[in-house]
């Protein structure tokens, strides 16, 4: 696809994006937002996800939630350490994360303007938040009954006490799920994963992946799916520190402009958003219960930093 | 002369069971992950190619591409790099860092389904959040 046709593409986009807004009011303008509309005939034009509303995100826990939860697990696991007469390590707060991609990768998309210059890498991510250089250094600081006390491996008992049950870290766990009545915390994240499976078995994402697959032979590529252009061997050296080719910046535009022109996000977005209402049926009632042990959760993290 | 062939085969067959086993204990040159050495320790992301007890491998830094990483096995003595890809073989994993999120990624290079492994979190079978045999790359973020 050319560049003026990419461009009309974009308002195509656009237009479809406001004709939707105005149609079924979808689309909220002023917070830039859509969400999987109930209607599974309407699938809607999309060039990003990045703040498409899935029928699961009402369940997610955020990532202020998250870290109050981490923040609590490390109070705990602190005031643990410090019990058995060690240094607590855990005192300063951690700060709300970002997500460490955009949201777009999921469905394997990247701005085709960044792949004319970054290819399948997408661009450079900030590194302010990557993982520290010391890193490495690990357990050189922490001693062995350290170690044995914080994972509850090795020796049970240290200075005349036993050692938790899975040490502090699993006391830290037991005092953050205080109350709950299930151990559901990884109840979401398997919904999300089993969505994803089935939407990848919709009849419209079949098509989807065969238009994508027609356009790329036009561009000269011959690929059936998506996953093999995404995961294509000839970009391994560059993934491991290589220089970025021709080949694949092109490639990879071309990738991009096949999957705006078949509206690939729309379609998949839409098919992933059908499969999350069809779980969350099946699912309702471990997911309010998950919502309430959550709240619980939340109340003793609260307790447990001292709010 | 039926000696000899008899040791011949002797020879042929002490070379193969060398051979195999060189390639079962051996690691391709330079495998990754980087800064990995098999023990698990606090800051890294542990991921374990079975359900119970078999290889393991430690997980440091970013790595979005696990197809030429190899898992690590316990001699007895302490850990040696195994010829076992971890590339869509992964069955279990702990978050091992008290402050960073470990995101797995389902294709290489980061892209299609993820878990998202926040500090202290252990998922015993991956196979219960449907993400059996699927992690490809991971990436970390430190807030």
């Amino acid at each position: 696809m050319s560049n003026s046709a990419y461009r009309r593409a974009k308002v195509v986009i656009g237009v479809g994006v406001m004709s939707l807004a105005a149609a079924c009011g979808s689309v909220h303008a002023g917070a830039g937002t859509q969400s999987g509309t109930a209607d599974t005939k309407a699938v809607p034009r999309l060039d990003t996800i990045q703040t498409f509303v899935f029928p699961l995100d009402q369940y997610q826990v955020t990532r202020a939630q998250q870290a109050q939860l981490t923040n609590a697990m490390r109070a705990s696991i602190g005031a643990c350490m410090q019990r058995f007469g060690f240094a607590n390590r855990l005192k300063e707060k951690v700060p709300v994360g970002v997500d460490p991609f955009p949201r777009d990768r999921r469905y394997l998309f990247i701005d085709p303007a960044l792949t004319a210059k970054y290819g399948y890498a997408g661009a450079p991510q900030s590194d302010d938040t990557d993982k520290p250089d010391d890193a490495a250094k690990k357990s050189a600081s922490m001693s062995v009954d350290e170690q044995s006390l914080l994972t509850g491996q090795g020796q049970q008992a240290i200075r005349g006490m036993p050692v938790p049950s899975e040490g502090c870290t699993g006391e830290g766990r037991r005092a953050v799920s205080a109350n709950t009545s299930d151990n559901d915390e990884q109840l979401v994240m398997k919904i999300d994963s089993n969505a994803y499976d089935l939407s990848m078995k919709a009849p419209e994402v079949g098509e989807a992946n065969k238009a994508w697959s027609a356009c790329m032979q036009r561009a000269g590529y011959s690929y059936t799916n998506p996953e093999q252009a995404w995961e294509d061997p000839r970009w391994g050296p560059r993934r491991d520190g290589g220089a970025l080719t021709e080949e694949e910046i092109a490639t990879s535009t071309a990738d991009m402009k096949c999957k705006v022109e078949v509206n690939y996000l729309g379609v998949r977005a839409q098919a992933e958003a059908d499969a999350q209402r069809q779980l969350i049926a099946q699912n309702l009632p471990a997911l309010q219960r998950f919502q309430k042990n959550l709240q619980v959760k939340l109340g003793n993290a609260r307790k447990l930093v001292g709010e | 002369m039926e000696l000899s062939s008899r040791s011949a085969v002797r020879a042929l067959a002490a070379i193969s069971v060398a051979g195999v086993l060189s390639l079962i204990l051996s690691a391709p040159a330079q495998a990754g992950p980087i800064g990995a050495d098999g023990y698990c320790g606090e800051r890294e992301l542990c991921l374990f190619r079975l359900l119970g007890g078999g290889e393991q491998v430690d997980y440091t830094y970013d790595d979005l591409d696990f197809t030429n990483d190899n898992y690590w096995y316990y001699t007895g003595l302490g850990y040696a790099q195994s010829y076992l890809i971890v590339n869509n073989t992964v069955s279990r994993g702990n978050n091992q860092d008290d402050r960073c999120t470990a995101t797995l990624y389902q294709l290489v290079g980061g892209g299609g389904s993820t878990i998202t492994m926040p500090p202290y979190l252990s998922i015993s079978n991956m196979g219960d959040v449907g993400f059996d045999n699927k992690a490809s790359a991971v990436k970390w973020r430190c807030p």
